[in-house]
C-alpha cells in the first residue's frame, strides 16, 4: 500500500488514484504507481495493459468545429473545465497527429466529404466521438442538406447527447472512451 | 441620419429608368426600397450605368427567388447595389422564364458576383453565361437537384432523404407513409384552451 512505500508520500498519490492504476497494470500488492517496491526498480504487468494506459491518457483531439458545439469543446478544453486533466489537452488540427475525432456540430453532405477524408488521414489507433444532436442524428435539421447522423460514414465510439452538450458531457465521453480504450487489447487480440 | 425606412433614393430609380425607358419598368417603391425591373438581355448595362453614373458602386447580394412551378417567367435574379456617398441602395431585378433559365453574369461590372452566382445556379438553376468557374458552392458537387425550387422537399429526395423520424407515437410504416398518433398531454395547472372540453 502506499502508505508501506518510502518513495510515494502519501498526501501527493492518494488510495483514490493509486487503486485503480494497481489494478489495470495488475501491479503486485507491494508496488506502486513509481513502478519500485520495498526490494528496488522493476514491476510485472501485461504490455497490453502499458499500452492502454499510456494511450488513454495522452488522447489527442482533433476537434472538427462545424457550428456552435465547438464553442462548447472551447470551454471543455479551456480552464474552467480543463481537458488537459485527461492529458487531452493538445488539440490537433493535422489528422495526422490526432488519435479522436471529435465532430462537434452540424455536418452537411459536403462538409461530409472532408470529414471522411480527415478521418482516413488519421493514424490508427483513432477513435471519434460524437459531439450533439446535429452530428448524432441530424438534430433539428431534417434537411436535404444536412447528414442525418455521422454514423451514416464514420464508425461512433460514444455519442454526447445535448444542443450543444455541457462540457461536463464531453468529459464524461471523454472518460467513458478511456475506459474503453483500457479494456482493449491491442498486442493479445 | 438614414433610418430604417428610408434606405432607398426615389430620385435615383427614377434617373435609371429615365436612362433605360425602353428596358426598364418603372422604379417602385416599398417600404423605403426603391426596385427596378429590368430585361435580362439589358440588365448588365443597366447594372454598369448605376454603377458609372449614379455612384451604387458596392455590390451588396445578387441572389434568386422562385415563384413557383406554375408561374411563367418563372425566376427572380435580383441584385442590390449600394451608394457609399449618399448611403442609399437599389435593387434591380430581372424575371427569367423557362425551366432552364439563363442570363449574362455580372462579372464583368461587379468580380464579387462570382460566388453570389454559383449560389444561384446551385440552389436554383439559373445558369449564368459567361460566368468562368459555375461550379455549384454549397452543395456537393455531384448533387442531383436544386434544392430551393419549390417542387423539392426540405426533407431531401433520393439519395439525400431524411429517414421518416417517429415523433410523439407516429409509426412508419411499410410503404413510406408515417402514422401520426399523438395526442399531446395537457399540461398541469393549465386554465384550458385549444382542445380542452
Amino acid at each position: 500500500m502506499t502508505d508501506s512505500d518510502p518513495n510515494v508520500p502519501s498526501d501527493v498519490i492518494g488510495t483514490a488514484r493509486t487503486e485503480p492504476l494497481r489494478a489495470e497494470m495488475m501491479l503486485p500488492e507491494r508496488q506502486t504507481a513509481t513502478g519500485l517496491n520495498d526490494e528496488g526498480g522493476f514491476f510485472i504487468s501485461r504490455v497490453d495493459a502499458l499500452i492502454d494506459w499510456s494511450r488513454k491518457n495522452s488522447l489527442w483531439p482533433l476537434p472538427l468545429g462545424l457550428s456552435c458545439c465547438a464553442i462548447e469543446f472551447m470551454a471543455t478544453a479551456s480552464s474552467k473545465f480543463d481537458m488537459a486533466r485527461f492529458g487531452a489537452e493538445v488539440a490537433r488540427f493535422s489528422p495526422r497527429q490526432a488519435d479522436v475525432l471529435i465532430v462537434a456540430g452540424t455536418c452537411t453532405y459536403k462538409m461530409a466529404e472532408a470529414s471522411k477524408r480527415v478521418y482516413d488521414q488519421m493514424a490508427e489507433p483513432k477513435w471519434v466521438l460524437c459531439m450533439g444532436a446535429c452530428a448524432s442524428s441530424g438534430g433539428m435539421y431534417r434537411s436535404y442538406s444536412v447528414v442525418q447522423g455521422i454514423d451514416n460514414f464514420l464508425p461512433v465510439d460514444f455519442y454526447i447527447s445535448g444542443c450543444p452538450p455541457r462540457p461536463e458531457n464531453v468529459l464524461n465521453a471523454l472518460m467513458k472512451l478511456q475506459e474503453k480504450i483500457s479494456r482493449e487489447r491491442p498486442l493479445s487480440g | 441620419m438614414s433610418t430604417l425606412t428610408d434606405h432607398g433614393d426615389p430620385a435615383a430609380g427614377a434617373a435609371l429608368h429615365a436612362a433605360f425607358p425602353e428596358v426598364t419598368t418603372e422604379a417602385c417603391e416599398y417600404r423605403g426600397d426603391v426596385t427596378l425591373n429590368v430585361q435580362p438581355a439589358h440588365e448588365l448595362e443597366v447594372i454598369r450605368h448605376a454603377r458609372d453614373e449614379l455612384g451604387y458602386s458596392l455590390l451588396i447580394d445578387r441572389f434568386g427567388a422562385d415563384r413557383g412551378e406554375d408561374a411563367d417567367p418563372r425566376f427572380d435574379v435580383i441584385t442590390l447595389v449600394y451608394n457609399l456617398e449618399t448611403d442609399k441602395r437599389l435593387t434591380i431585378c430581372t424575371t427569367l422564364g423557362g425551366a432552364e433559365p439563363e442570363t449574362p453574369t455580372l462579372i464583368p461590372v461587379f468580380r464579387g458576383a462570382d460566388w453570389f452566382e454559383r449560389e444561384i445556379w446551385d440552389m436554383y438553376g439559373v445558369r449564368f453565361s459567361g460566368h468562368p468557374d459555375l461550379r455549384r458552392i454549397l452543395m456537393p458537387d455531384n448533387f442531383p437537384a436544386h434544392p430551393l425550387r419549390r417542387e423539392y422537399p426540405v426533407e431531401g429526395e433520393g439519395d439525400y432523404a431524411a429517414p421518416k423520424r417517429a415523433l410523439g407515437g407516429a409509426v412508419d410504416t411499410a410503404d413510406g407513409s408515417v402514422s401520426v398518433n399523438y395526442t399531446p398531454t395537457e399540461e398541469p395547472g393549465s386554465t384550458g384552451g385549444e382542445g380542452s372540453e
